[in-house]
């Protein structure tokens, strides 16, 4: 016979129950959706972790100095943490000259304290930028105007500003073109921009100067922080080695340590590790919701077998097979589980994409996942199904007619 | 077309047995309009099961047409029920969630008709039985009459070669069981083989074979030569 028209009788029987559908499907609602979000988030989590620290997208790696010698045999009372080498101009000269970098981002960080309107204090970073390095990280201007190669090639006043130091500093009137005194020295604001969300930074109180004006504050002819961008991300690995080649060259005796390249891979390893764990964890928990509505299901399908025992004694009598009975109550598991499932898959989504808007979170919706999902749904059903469907299916039909 | 040869049927509830039927030589050939009798609780029912291949025998042997049951396996069987064999339950056995036309058309489902055909079988089958405004109701809905004529079309939907009918006018007042048995003789005379099983002598004797069971025991053929032979 056609299948459809089993599914056509296990469809009736479901609607046939309403109350008892209606209660099975919401103890999988809750439990599936409950599994999706944690699921969801973690991936949200995984990524946005992954997105600040490793800059993905971009051939860009950062350098860092590791106090701690390559060595076996060191003193460790010998190093000294507070000793950080800078970039010296002998470097970078040396380093552009290399054929596996394409750009170097330098830059100068500092703290400043400020005072507001309300004379509190507020901690600014204060960044030095290059040139490139300004224009490679893009920011976004949302009032006032950009710097600009004139900025960045004289000695200037004109400072970006991000978007909440500028409501903190100026909570109300005219912010562009404003002075703002930054450790001794009188700087005009030129414009805003937006702080960007998909970085870890401490402070979002920032200000960029050019790096000639922060050298000039600052009294500083050299480099704390560098980047390098390679030609392509297979070449990231091979600029990162020619930097470090350099910088450890050039690096005085007094120096325990070196230059390190940030290892992707393994920073990649323990995000990965690290997520995946908090996920496993919340969403075991959350699993176990799901396992009970499973048992739910398991239940309600026992008691329907148990109740329509007579049912199924008249179905064999009439001419149901013993396959045709299992797969009827099977369609019936299973499709109580997809509804349920399903309806909490798409709650969940609402609550991802509702937290997403509120936190500003990229969603991510793999259609995958989705797939996996209902499949996995349907299996389920059917593993929740079979143990019910089998007792009805291995009724003798004369047993089965003599129960009322 | 059915023959029992020394046919038993035991239950067993834990170490008691109990002998339903014993040793039973039976056969109705094909287009007999046969009636059991016999006292409550002496095995009718069981017998009619059996021959309806809804139970198996303990021991002994049963041929429908020709062929041993119990060599069929459960595929054969399930459709010898759906097409072979059309039983009405002493009890009627409606489902009843679904109407009396989605009644008639579950042996129709598992042949494998499709819906529409279904439907317009199942509406001509009600008709004949004079249940065509009643086609929509609920087994709840409809009176005991009206229920056994659905339980009767339902077991003729899929054409059966045999009609068992299981106290067809137990519940019935007089005039709706001369009705019934009217459908039945119809039915009859168009070549069916029809068994039923009555309390009732008057019905009994409509039919042109009377079969009386006792304790399990063939006690007499309205035939006579198939009498049992003691054991
Ligand atoms: N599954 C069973 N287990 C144990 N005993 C059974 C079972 N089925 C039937 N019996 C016994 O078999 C005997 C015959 O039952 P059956 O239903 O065949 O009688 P019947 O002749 O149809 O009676 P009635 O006229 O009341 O319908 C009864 O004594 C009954 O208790
Ligand atoms: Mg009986």
């Amino acid at each position: 016979m056609n299948p459809l028209e089993i599914v056509r009788i296990a469809f009736k029987s479901i609607i046939g129950h309403k109350l008892r559908s209606v209660l099975t499907v919401l103890g999988l609602i809750i439990g599936v959706s409950a599994t999706t979000v944690i699921i969801g988030l973690g991936q949200i989590a995984e990524n946005s972790l992954t997105k600040q620290f490793l800059n993905s997208g971009e051939n860009i790696i950062t350098i860092n100095y590791n106090p701690v010698p390559r060595q076996e045999d060191y003193n460790a009372s010998e190093i000294d943490y507070e000793m950080s080498p800078t970039i010296t101009e002998q470097d970078i000269t040396e380093l552009r000259r290399s054929d596996d970098i394409k750009t170097l981002i330098l830059s100068n960080s500092t703290t400043a304290t400020l005072h507001d309107f309300k004379n509190d204090t507020i901690d600014v970073e204060i960044l030095g930028l290059e040139e490139d390095t300004h224009s490679t990280n893009e920011y976004s201007i949302i009032e006032g105007k950009n710097l600009t190669s004139y900025d960045f090639n004289n000695i200037g006043s004109s400072i970006l500003i991000s978007e909440d130091f500028a409501d903190r500093y100026f909570p109300d009137g005219e912010v562009i073109g404003d002075i703002i005194d930054i450790s001794g020295y009188p700087m005009k604001v030129k414009g805003i921009y937006k702080n960007p969300d998909d970085e870890i930074v401490l402070n979002t109180n920032q200000a960029i100067l050019p790096l000639n004006l922060y050298q000039n504050v600052y009294k500083s002819s050299t480099i704390d922080n560098i980047e390098v961008e390679a030609y392509d991300t297979e070449t990231i690995e091979k600029a990162g080695t020619a930097a470090t080649e350099v910088l450890n060259r050039n690096l005085g005796e007094e120096y325990t340590g070196q230059f390190e390249v940030l290892d992707l891979e393994e920073l990649q390893k323990g995000i990965t590790g690290l997520t995946t764990t908090m996920t496993f964890l919340i969403g075991g928990i959350a699993s176990i919701s799901l396992l009970v509505a499973g048992i739910g299901v398991m239940n309600i399908m026992l008691v329907t077998v148990t109740e329509r025992t007579n049912e199924i004694g008249i179905r064999k009598a009439l001419g149901a097979t013993r396959r045709v009975i299992m797969f009827q109550f099977l369609v019936e598991s299973s499709m109580l589980t997809l509804i349920g499932g399903v309806l909490g898959i798409i709650l969940a989504y609402s609550m991802i994409t509702i937290l997403s808007m509120v936190f500003n979170w990229a969603i991510l919706i793999s259609p995958w996942l989705i797939v996996i999902a209902v499949m996995f749904l349907v299996l389920f059903g059917i593993l929740c199904g079979i143990l019910p469907a089998n007792k009805a299916a291995k009724l003798v039909p004369v047993e089965a007619l003599r129960r009322e | 077309m059915i023959k029992l040869k020394n046919l038993s049927k035991e239950f067993t509830q834990g170490i008691q047995s109990t002998r339903v039927l014993d040793n039973i030589n039976l056969t109705i050939d094909k287009g007999e309009f046969v009636a059991i009798t016999g006292a409550s609780g002496s095995g009718k029912t069981t017998l009619m099961q059996i021959i309806g291949c809804l139970d198996s025998q303990s021991s002994g042997e049963y041929i429908l047409d020709n062929q041993s049951v119990k060599d069929k396996n459960e595929k054969q069987l399930a459709q010898i029920r759906n097409q072979v064999i059309g039983f009405v339950f002493q009890n009627f056995h409606l489902l009843p969630r679904l109407t009396a036309m989605e009644n008639v058309e579950i042996p129709l489902i598992y042949k494998g008709i499709p819906k529409r055909k279904r439907r317009q079988m199942s509406i001509e089958l009600l008709e004949r039985l004079g249940l065509r405004d009643r086609t929509d109701y609920r087994p709840s809905q409809l009176s005991g009459g009206q229920k056994q004529r659905v339980a009767i079309a339902r077991a003729l939907a899929n054409k059966p070669k045999i009609l068992i009918a299981d106290e067809p006018t137990g519940a019935l007042d007089t005039k709706t069981s001369t009705e019934v048995m009217d459908i039945f003789k119809e039915l009859n005379d168009e070549g069916l083989t029809t068994i039923i099983v009555t309390h009732e002598r008057s019905i009994a004797s409509s039919t042109n074979r009377e079969i009386v069971v006792s304790d399990g025991i063939l006690l007499s053929d309205g035939k006579k030569e198939y009498s049992h032979e003691s054991s």
